[in-house]
């Protein structure tokens, strides 16, 4: 987080919107905050997620608009154009790659202000509750002088994201799942079970957020948890070294020397509390027989098991010794497991 | 913030003129506009700023404010396409429009496709 900050994008942003001591980031992040609770104080019946986003677009005066089909993106364009905004043609060819999920344009009149077009075509629509949320925090950040100064278009993949998009997405996950809204049905969830479990995840997102995904979900369950969480995906991939070879052709000449892929950690998130109890385990790391995650990348059948993090090990060191429970169950790809500490 | 002198200065770079083409196309003399451009002379009359201004074919505002700055890739992109530079700024104005993008492939080094985004809009330049 303290890296985020001293990006100079951040520091601009700090700067355009008067935001000043040491952690820049939980800086704009307040100011944020600050923002939504002048718009709560003027709107006392906000019971839900949905009136959230209705006081907040309401009071950015940001419009949202969900495409469904190619047919409502036309009459959207047609729409807009008509109305002054010519900008909005460049839409269908935008919106065509599968990667774009959203745009955010500002009227040319600015008293027209902001209209969030989130597209929902095709698979898309399993993005669309997050990209609102990331959509609203970039109008929370906006600032004239700033915008001039830094207009990015961003990515959230594979490259090292832009700066200006992870701080977006921190925005959008602390008011896509509002604090005072979120933690008493995961607070109710953790009384009910003693512990996080991907079913309790699943419990929770239906209660709070139909819409959410379940991947946005589960990160914003885990970070508000006191208890510490590793989450874990792990398939079948290559070292570093093993890489290299395979790139550099080695193998095709020796084909003894050609690696097998093994199961390997090729995902890791995890709480505050986890990394200030020392919970991690490193990606590439390989995943020993013995664990639960290795038995349901065989079987594909979820299980529960307790185990000892030293059973982990790399060139003959080991994990340090830590009792933990380790959730695993079949992903889209491999096994995603939660291990918790304690 | 650039000074008048300096956006007069960029202007005419950006449409490759010399100092007499911008006396034809305003009728401020070239000694007067020299001066301008060098710093030597700051105070500048309204008729002969809204000269310039219809030269450039640009709000007068935008002489005051400092001018525009014309990103390199679209100066390029619009001497290819031989666009005016009342187009040139409002293509510009029209993509600032865009805010951000949530996209999962595009890159924040990717350079803006003004081509593409010029097909779109044309029509809506004249």
């Amino acid at each position: 987080m303290s890296d985020l900050g001293t990006e100079p994008k951040i520091i601009a942003m700090a700067n355009a919107l008067r935001v000043s001591g040491p952690d820049l980031v939980a800086g704009i992040r307040k100011f944020c905050q600050g923002k939504v609770r002048r718009i709560l104080s003027r709107h006392s019946r906000v019971s839900n997620i949905g009136d959230l986003q209705a006081v907040v677009c309401e009071a950015l005066s940001l419009r949202v608009r969900e495409v469904w089909s190619d047919e409502q993106l036309t009459q959207l364009v047609q729409e807009y154009v008509s109305d002054g905004d010519p900008v909005f043609a460049i839409l269908p060819t935008d919106l065509a790659p599968s990667t774009t999920l959203g745009v955010l344009i500002r009227r040319s009149d600015k008293e027209k202000g902001w209209v969030a077009i989130v597209d929902c075509r095709g698979n898309k629509h399993l993005r669309r509750f997050f990209t609102l949320w990331h959509e609203i925090a970039h109008c929370f950040t906006a600032v004239e002088q700033y915008e001039l100064a830094l207009f990015h278009r961003a990515a959230i993949h594979d490259r090292a994201k832009d700066s200006v998009e992870t701080i977006t997405d921190l925005i959008a996950g602390d008011f896509a799942f509002f604090d005072p809204l979120f933690n008493p049905l995961l607070e109710e969830e953790i009384a009910r079970k003693g512990r996080l479990t991907f079913a309790g995840v699943e419990r929770v997102r239906n209660d709070f957020a139909r819409d959410a995904s379940f991947q946005s979900t589960l990160y914003a369950c885990v970070n508000r948890v006191a208890t510490p969480i590793l989450y874990v995906e792990a398939d079948l991939a290559y070292k570093k070294a093993e890489l290299a070879l395979l790139t550099s052709g080695q193998g095709e000449l020796i084909p003894s020397a050609r690696p097998a892929p093994t199961l390997r950690v090729t995902d890791t998130f995890r709480n505050e509390a986890a990394r200030l109890r020392g919970l991690h385990i490193p990606k590439k790391m390989s995943v020993p027989e013995s664990s639960v995650i290795s038995r349901v990348f065989l079987s594909g059948i979820p299980a529960d098991s307790v185990e000892d993090l030293s059973d982990w090990s790399s060139q003959g060191r080991c994990l340090p010794a830590l009792r933990v429970q380790v959730e695993a169950r079949s992903g889209f790809s491999g096994v995603s497991a939660m291990i918790t500490l304690g | 913030m650039q000074s008048l002198g300096q956006t007069i200065k960029t202007l005419r770079g950006a449409r490759g003129w010399t100092l007499e083409e911008l006396y034809q196309a305003s009728g401020v003399s070239k000694g007067f506009l020299s001066d301008l451009e060098n710093g030597k002379r700051l105070n500048v009359g309204s008729s002969t700023l809204l000269r310039l201004a219809d030269a450039f074919g640009v709000p007068v505002e935008s002489l005051m404010e400092g001018g525009v700055q014309v990103p390199p890739d679209l100066e390029k992109f619009a001497l290819e396409q031989k666009l005016s530079f009342a187009e040139t700024l409002t293509l510009l104005k029209m993509s600032r429009q865009i805010h951000a993008h949530r996209d999962r492939a595009r890159f924040d080094d990717d350079p803006f496709d003004w081509k593409q985004f010029y097909e779109a809009v044309k029509s809506f330049l004249k």
